[in-house]
């Protein structure tokens, strides 16, 4: 994996509402409605919103479940040169994968398999791998909290996305 | 006929049986060096119809319509509403070269809705059926070739908007670029047939030919995107345009009522205001959320905790992979100890346990900007989000005063006018949608040739092309053909610049004498046309600039086309108006006609009347009912080359006086 995707679809699964659905109802768009004022200008906003639920919950899901289509093969400018963000949030999941280690040469050698400053994503095959399933595992959690379904405003989003954020594990 | 055709002059036109009366309108050359044609009409009374038909002459628009209801509206507008009749003709006499006559018929066919093609060449009588032009003129005329030389000034505000690219169009076309392209295709064709009869074949036929039908789909897939993408353009533009000249008349209504203007523009104001309000509340809410450092303790303090910890362990220290490398191959170790071969084996096997240069690289700044953010109150990022609802209340009851104040008003056309912009908004935003992101979808490996991704149909075009040039062992031509195509490509963008930078110096050296009070100097034509040191230009000063453009675009081609226009110099003051005059008099040498609204005389057609010694043809020419009682009267003074009683329900003046002394405003005095 040397990209980022989004799910456009749960195996066996046909109601299941994709990334892609959702951000329709999220990205910025010339229309009558509040899309028109969105802030989420990309598809990787929706996943770097899924990815820090995921890892604030600590919640993955496994790849395979879901077919996929890719996003792009880097962090946008508005999560990375515009705003700390893409930083923020590969430090927190490397606090996931190290939290449970205190051996200095183990976390070394986490760090190395997840790290890699040659990618585009900074992340290496096997960071950007689990970071999808952090991402996915965080999109599910969206989706039980709006019910299974795509929100109604982007007002409606945020609102309910802050509650869910602010929730505690 | 394979004489070359290098010039084309219409010599006249006649209509029959449909909604302009049955007159015949005669384009005098003598000597055949007369070139400039003004047309005087009243508004409503058929030049944009009389444009429209002489389009269709040379290229059947019409046909093109798939949507039966938009043919039959076109239709519609042709046919003679007092008296309807099953068909119509239209008849368009030309000279090409100075000496051949032609003749294009068009038969309307009012219950079909077709149009049948008539051709006439020569001095004879008989009609061929068909749009039967000499080879070497049919070339020239493709449908966007057509739409330039006889244009309105609508045009104008499209080579200024960005999004449809109608300056690189427009050159393209008008000097045949395309034709890089054709060579192109030529190519591939040449690649497929040789593909098919090569018989070192590294696949069974039948597979081979399971790729030729999947790369047929794709191609099928791909022409049928680029025609929907050609028709979301044409149609964009359509509503761009009704759009524009929708928000002129409402601009001229509110202006004319100042009550009504002042309670829209307060609600209009309120709803922008809190837009902008909501939408800055949307960023600021979003921005927290990218830093989560801000908005919640558990993170700030988690990442802190982590920021810590590998400070303490000393991580990062970076040691990259070429020290060991380097180690491994030299005697002896730091210590001065000679390695021997476990030794070496044991750094190979144990490196991994330091941080690499490139998890070093990562981390660094990671640390740095955790170390570098402070804290924040938790109640300001509370209050951002609850802000949003009550923002967007705001908005909402902002837009129901709005359309209160819409809907109170008692000037029909104003709603009118809304509630078309509303629905054109509507109509537009499906087509920005696929034109601005549905085909440009990267391509996903899932993709199938139903995909309406441009983008990806070309890379699944790319794919299957390099899979049948192994199978066919035609990788090496496939090689050389993709290298020319690279090269004509870049020899189109290479002639496309000299061509606009060109055309820009043409336009520039003009500009101090057509733009003479306030000189806006072009900048660039790449996608549109831009000025110097300013964002935009008034109206008039567009037009003049479009002009110049045309005039500086069409003296390129090696064929000399009839320039045909309608309302020439609507938006200009009088000083423009001149100066555009003397500008084409100078220099348009084919021919040009442009059908022109009384206000649209002065200042213009005597300015060119005098530049020209005369040799203009000057005609009047409007319908005969009882709403023209005072135009025939008028014409009556000036009976001299005119056709008072040649044509029943119409009159045809080619007197220069009546020309000039023609008063339209007469009419709505009687009425």
């Amino acid at each position: 994996m040397d990209a980022f995707f989004q799910i456009n679809g749960k195996k066996n699964d046909p109601n299941f509402i994709s990334m892609k659905m959702f951000n329709e109802a999220l990205k910025r768009k010339k229309s009558n409605d509040q899309r028109s004022l969105s802030p989420f200008k990309e598809n990787l906003d929706l996943f770097y919103l899924s990815l820090l639920v995921g890892l604030k919950f600590n919640v993955k899901s496994e790849i395979d479940h879901y077919e996929l289509g890719e996003l792009t093969d880097e962090w946008t400018k508005e999560l990375s040169e515009n705003s700390n963000a893409k930083d923020y949030i590969i430090a927190l999941y490397l606090i996931q994968i190290t939290k449970k280690e205190e051996d200095k040469s183990k976390i070394k050698i986490i760090l190395n398999k997840s790290l890699d400053h040659k990618k585009r994503t900074t992340l290496s095959n096997n960071g950007l791998k689990e970071i999808h399933e952090y991402c996915f595992g965080g999109y599910e959690k969206i989706l039980d909290y709006f019910e299974k379904q795509t929100p109604s405003s982007i007002v409606d989003f945020l609102v309910k996305y802050k509650k869910l954020i602010d929730s505690s594990a | 006929m394979s004489e070359t055709i290098q010039s084309v002059k219409i010599t006249g036109w006649a209509y029959r049986g449909l909604n302009i009366p049955d007159y015949d309108i005669n384009i005098f050359d003598p000597n055949s060096n007369r070139n400039f044609s003004l047309i005087l009409q009243l508004s409503g009374q058929g030049k944009t119809t009389t444009l429209n038909l002489l389009r269709y002459c040379f290229y059947n628009f019409l046909d093109e319509i798939e949507d039966k209801n938009k043919r039959k509206k076109e239709f519609d507008a042709l046919s003679n509403k007092e008296k309807p009749n099953d068909y119509g003709e239209f008849t368009l006499k030309l000279k090409l070269n100075n000496t051949i006559n032609y003749k294009i018929t068009l038969k309307f066919d009012f219950k079909n809705y077709k149009i049948n093609y008539f051709t006439t060449a020569g001095d004879g009588e008989g009609k061929e059926p068909g749009l039967l032009l000499p080879e070497s003129l049919k070339e020239h005329l493709s449908s966007e070739f057509i739409k330039k030389s006889f244009f309105n000034l609508e045009l104008a505000n499209e080579l200024l908007d960005e999004q449809e690219k109608e300056t690189d169009k427009t050159i393209i076309n008008i000097c045949k670029l395309y034709n890089l392209d054709k060579i192109s295709k030529a190519f591939d064709l040449f690649k497929d047939e040789y593909e098919t009869k090569t018989g070192r074949l590294n696949v069974t036929l039948s597979k081979l030919q399971e790729m030729k039908h999947t790369k047929n789909k794709i191609e099928q897939s791909l022409n049928n995107i680029l025609k929907k993408e050609n028709e979301y353009f044409e149609k964009r533009k359509i509503l761009k345009n009704e759009f524009n000249t929708l928000e002129k008349e409402e601009k001229k209504i509110r202006l004319e009522n100042s009550e009504i203007n002042k309670r829209l523009t307060a609600a209009e104001n309120e709803v922008s205001n809190s837009e902008a309000e909501l939408s800055d509340g949307f960023y600021n809410c979003y921005n927290f959320l990218k830093n989560p450092m801000k908005f919640s303790n558990e993170f700030f303090d988690s990442l802190n905790n982590f920021e810590d910890k590998l400070t303490k362990m000393g991580i990062p220290k970076s040691v990259g992979d070429s020290f060991f490398s380097e180690l491994i191959e030299s005697k002896e170790c730091l210590c001065g100890k000679q390695l021997d071969e476990e030794m070496k084996e044991n750094i190979q096997k144990n490196k991994y346990k330091f941080l690499t240069d490139e998890t070093y690289n990562v981390l660094n700044p990671i640390k740095s900007k955790i170390k570098e953010t402070k804290k924040i109150e938790k109640f300001l990022f509370d209050e951002a989000f609850i802000d949003l609802t009550k923002k967007m209340g705001n908005l909402i009851r902002a837009k129901n005063k709005l359309s209160n104040v819409t809907e109170n008003i008692d000037q029909e056309k104003l709603i009118q006018i809304t509630t078309r912009k509303s629905e054109i908004e509507h109509e537009i935003n499906p087509i920005n949608e696929f034109l601005n992101e549905t085909i440009n979808k990267r391509w996903s490996e899932t993709d199938t040739p139903d995909t309406e991704s441009k983008k990806s149909l070309i890379q699944q075009l790319e794919y299957i092309n390099s899979q049948i040039e192994n199978a066919t062992n035609t990788v090496d031509l496939g090689k050389k053909i993709k290298f020319i195509k690279k090269f004509l490509e870049e020899v189109k963008e290479e002639s496309l610049e000299e061509i606009s930078n060109s055309i820009v110096e043409k336009i520039n050296l003009e500009v101090p004498r057509v733009l003479k009070y306030e000189q806006i100097f072009v900048k660039s034509i790449k996608n549109k046309i831009t000025f110097k040191d300013r964002e935009g230009a008034a109206q008039g000063q567009i037009v003049r600039i479009t002009y110049l453009f045309l005039i500086a675009l069409l003296g390129r081609s090696n064929l000399k086309f009839p320039f045909i226009v309608d309302s020439p110099v609507t938006a200009m003051d009088d000083v423009s108006r001149g100066e555009i005059a003397k500008s084409l008099a100078q220099f348009i040498d084919s021919q040009y006609i442009a059908f022109l609204l009384p206000p649209e005389r002065g200042d213009f057609a005597d300015v060119l009347d005098e530049e020209l010694n005369n040799n203009i043809n000057l005609i009047v020419a409007f319908p005969k009912n009882k709403f023209t009682e005072n135009l025939i009267t008028q014409a009556k003074n000036f009976s001299q080359n005119t056709e008072l009683e040649k044509w029943t329900n119409g009159i045809v003046s080619y007197n220069r006086d009546f020309f000039y002394d023609f008063r339209g405003r007469l009419i709505k005095q009687d009425i």
